[in-house]
């Protein structure tokens, strides 16, 4: 299966190329969005092969990262409407959908998009209770309380006075 | 080198200087073990949903939360502990402290000494005071060589809110 990006069907005459998911899905890309990715533009400028086969990356996390790339590479879009789109891409994803962007953002090394993965993902984390972090993560509190005392007394200078979040 | 004003903006600030071919072997051996025991957790079952992350993301991930709020992560859990005290940005504000110099300039010095000795990074510096004196001021000479020199810092910021402008 070969799905074009979202903008639409590409022309035989603009250069693409095709990337297929870890689970087998392709994608048709136009080149200036795939040279956004550092990987990817360096892939592109070893190779003659128009096809990328990335082993690591599933066919939802990387329709995504195409979106952003397609996006990022319309020069018919404003600096200021790509701000906007970067906002909507991350906001009310899933913590697990954020955490797989992240991860084929450092791979495919797409920085402006890792940074702002990263970022919400620390947003959501921002102001929570020990206790509700480890809750919503599955984290699985290894101390044993007399340690976890032991830390809470040591660094108590980093969280005397916060107001801390439980929802 | 940048100068700013003494109304708490930054006036002393060097950028731009990256030591990174510095040998830093003992910290790529110390990362490459973590990333062997996160392999081992993951191939348990007992990984959570987020620790499998690559350290180097879960440390992007934590400089965007200042250090109080960073801090708040090592009591997740040990391997979270890990995290939080190897990251590469460190950040230091006098306020934290409630006035308590000594303790200010002790988390301080035993933060840097920890980074040192288990040579470790440290890609942004900052460190905040209310007033400059002798005492912080031998504790800055101490540390901004080595900061600066060896420990491949990219971004190094003091911060100063009283009137006192400089230090050197």
């Amino acid at each position: 299966m070969v799905t074009t990006d979202e903008k639409g069907p590409l022309t035989a005459k603009k250069k693409s190329v095709i990337i297929r998911s870890c689970d087998g899905d392709e994608f048709l890309v136009s080149e200036s969005a795939a040279v956004l990715s550092t990987s990817l533009k360096k892939i592109l400028e070893e190779k003659e092969d128009r096809l990328i086969h990335l082993s690591d990356i599933d066919n939802k996390t990387l329709a995504m990262v195409i979106a952003y790339l397609s996006t990022h590479a319309d020069d018919g879009l404003s600096d200021d409407l790509k701000r906007s789109f970067d906002q909507e891409f991350v906001s009310g994803k899933e913590f697990d959908v954020l955490k797989y962007l992240v991860l084929a953002t450092d791979t495919l090394q797409v920085t402006c998009l890792c940074y702002t993965v990263a970022k919400k993902m620390a947003d959501i984390m921002k102001n929570k209770l020990v206790e509700w972090v480890r809750r919503e993560f599955d984290i699985q509190n290894d101390y044993t309380p007399e340690a976890e005392a032991e830390i809470r007394r040591l660094d108590a200078w980093a969280w005397d006075d916060r107001q801390l979040e439980d929802d | 080198m940048e100068a700013f004003d003494d109304n708490g903006q930054e006036w002393h600030s060097v950028s731009g200087i990256s030591l990174l071919e510095c040998a830093y072997e003992q910290n790529s051996l110390s990362i490459e073990m973590e990333r062997i025991k996160r392999l081992q957790l993951a191939a348990d079952g007992s990984m959570d949903r987020i620790s499998e992350l690559p350290q180097a993301i879960l440390h992007h991930i934590l400089s965007f939360l200042s250090q109080d709020e960073a801090a708040e992560t090592s009591l997740l859990s040990k391997s979270w502990n890990c995290v939080w005290s190897t990251r590469p940005n460190i950040e230091f504000r006098e306020k934290w402290f409630h006035g308590d110099k000594e303790k200010f300039m002790s988390v301080l010095n035993k933060t840097l000494q920890g980074y040192r000795d288990q040579n470790l990074c440290v890609h942004e510096f900052l460190v905040e005071m209310s007033r400059v004196d002798s005492e912080i001021v031998l504790l800055l000479e101490k540390w901004i060589p080595r900061v600066v020199l060896n420990m491949g810092v990219k971004k190094f910021s003091l911060y100063n809110y009283s009137k006192i402008a400089k230090i050197f």
